[in-house]
């Protein structure tokens, strides 16, 4: 308990006084950033995100970016990660490394364990100071999940300029990706599963499209892969999604300082007969009443429909396979890169918001509430 | 359908008083031994944006922001990124993060930034257009549509 103190203190200690900081270089060809969070909530009953019906002070991020320059072609590229995953243990991480060579003018190759481009959060998966609310759309976002934040494997990366001040942004990437373990979710089968997916051989395209009217992009993507899991995974859980699957998304993001407006839909689907389909799409905007406080809003929405050995899920728990939110959040911005966030969100079915009855007893007829409603409260630095 | 419309109308006011044109007050140097004599705004923009990051020769292009509280910044910003500062130190948040890019070294004064673009043959910033750069190895750009 002692040494977690510690380690929060002097991790809240470091971020309080980097707060001041500009971006800099801490040398001519080394960059040193990071962000931190801290936040709880409280529910009404299930579990949501970080929350529960107990207060719960735990939860909380730290990351350092480090950027070297090579030379002028060559730049490395590291992120180390701590935050807390239950209740008091901290895990540390690596959320990318990886090597970029730019080739040309506009056109880069990246090789590692790289940010996916997959999202328009997924790049920017825990840096709260570039998002209205404590928690990233869960639709999208929440666990399990396709869009995740980063992939092994090789990118290229580049603008193409087209006529009348238009350009086009694109990524390919190929690899594999990790997905988060499935371990809190109210989809587990029974209790004590340990579920870890993988999408294999991936293949993903984002296209980006930057019109003249300043601050707006919109786009689409495409990915491919085959779901496979590590070998300790459930057998059972296994059985909802296995093998080939597309995925198709599309955005539109439009961010200045006083209004911020994202929107993206995701499809998540089998290329040969079916085992989980997965809809969900989010509309969020924030708008600053002043140089302190900010409005936030978002509506978030995520439809699945899949089987379990063969089995389809009987509508009586059809909550479990819907997601529909409500939320509705005020900050305090200090500075810039330091905010203070508070919001209150409404969910719908029990996709996301674990009600501690997993499936299988809900099949089985034990009771669960399928309306959540959360309180989250917290802080986010960059610098 | 009426609170769509009027909710439609807000966001668009927003969109349109976020991009006000400021004076233009501003020039834009590189350095002495660029052979470059004029740029487009929109070629500044993929400069100062890092979307491009070689010249013509091949050299590494190396822009150089001043302090965000700079005034001369506001308005650079402004006329030729079509965007606030604070959008902007939002967008390089993005790319830093993200691991994509790394925002323009800041420099405190513009002496600093007439210093650096001096020694760097890559180096574009820009100052004051009341500030002298006589005895500087620069170039002031022409600044086209």
């Amino acid at each position: 308990m002692k040494k977690k103190l510690f380690f929060m203190l002097t991790i809240s200690l470091i971020f309080f006084f980097t707060a001041a900081i500009h971006a800099q270089p801490v040398a001519e060809n080394i960059s040193l950033h990071g962000f931190a969070g801290w936040g709880f909530g409280i529910t009404d009953g299930n579990r949501y995100a970080y929350a529960s019906d107990k207060l719960n002070y735990d939860h909380f991020v730290f990351a350092l970016n480090l950027t070297t320059k090579i030379n002028d072609r060559i730049t490395f590229a590291a992120q180390p990660i701590w935050k807390t995953i239950g209740e008091g243990n901290i895990q540390t991480d690596i959320d990318y490394a990886f090597a970029s060579y730019r080739f040309g003018k506009a056109l880069n190759i990246r090789i590692g364990k790289v940010k996916s481009p997959i999202g328009l959060y997924s790049e920017i998966y825990n840096v709260g100071t570039l998002r209205p609310f404590m928690i990233l759309p869960q639709s999208m976002y929440g666990t399990p999940g396709t869009v995740q934040k980063y992939y092994n494997g090789i990118g290229l990366a580049g603008s193409v300029f087209i006529k009348n001040d238009w350009w086009i942004d694109y990524d390919v990437i190929g690899g594999q990706i990790n997905l988060e373990e499935m371990g809190s979710s109210s989809l587990m089968i029974a209790p004590d599963q340990k579920v870890r997916p993988i999408v294999r051989d991936m293949l993903a395209l984002r296209i980006s499209i930057l019109p003249p009217v300043s601050s707006l992009k919109f786009g689409i993507v495409g990915m491919t892969g085959k779901v496979e899991y590590f070998d300790d995974s459930s057998e059972i859980a296994k059985s909802m999604a296995y093998g080939p699957h597309y995925q198709t998304a599309g955005f539109i993001e439009y961010i200045t300082y006083r209004l911020w407006i994202r929107t993206e839909y995701l499809s998540f689907d089998k290329w040969d007969g079916k085992d989980m389909t997965l809809n969900s799409a989010y509309f969020e905007t924030a708008v600053r009443i002043n140089k302190n406080w900010q409005l936030a809003g978002r509506y978030d929405w995520l439809n699945a429909d899949f089987q379990v050995q063969g089995m389809s899920i009987p509508d009586d728990v059809s909550s479990y396979t819907e997601h529909a939110e409500w939320a509705f959040g005020l900050n305090f911005w200090i500075s810039p890169n330091f905010v203070i966030k508070c919001s209150y969100h409404q969910v719908e079915g029990n996709f996301f918001a674990n009600p501690g009855v997993n499936l299988l007893e809900a099949i089985f007829g034990a009771e669960y509430k399928t309306t959540t409603k959360v309180i989250l409260f917290g802080s986010h630095i960059s610098f | 359908m009426k609170k769509l419309i009027t909710l439609s109308i807000v966001i668009m006011l927003f969109m349109v008083t976020d991009a006000l044109p400021a004076q233009d007050s501003f020039k834009v140097i590189v350095n002495g031994s660029n052979t470059i004599g004029e740029l487009s705004k929109n070629m500044l923009t993929r400069f100062f944006t890092k979307k491009v990051m070689e010249w013509d020769d091949g050299s590494e292009v190396l822009p150089i922001d001043l302090q965000r509280d700079s005034t001369v910044r506001r308005i650079f910003t402004q006329i030729v990124l079509q965007k606030d500062v604070a959008s902007m130190v939002t967008y390089w948040t993005v790319q830093l993060f993200s691991g994509r890019s790394t925002p323009p070294v800041e420099l405190e004064t513009e002496e600093d930034i007439l210093k650096y673009v001096q020694t760097n043959k890559g180096a574009i910033g820009y100052i004051s257009d009341v500030t002298p750069t006589k005895g500087y190895y620069v170039k002031e750009l022409e600044i086209t549509e």
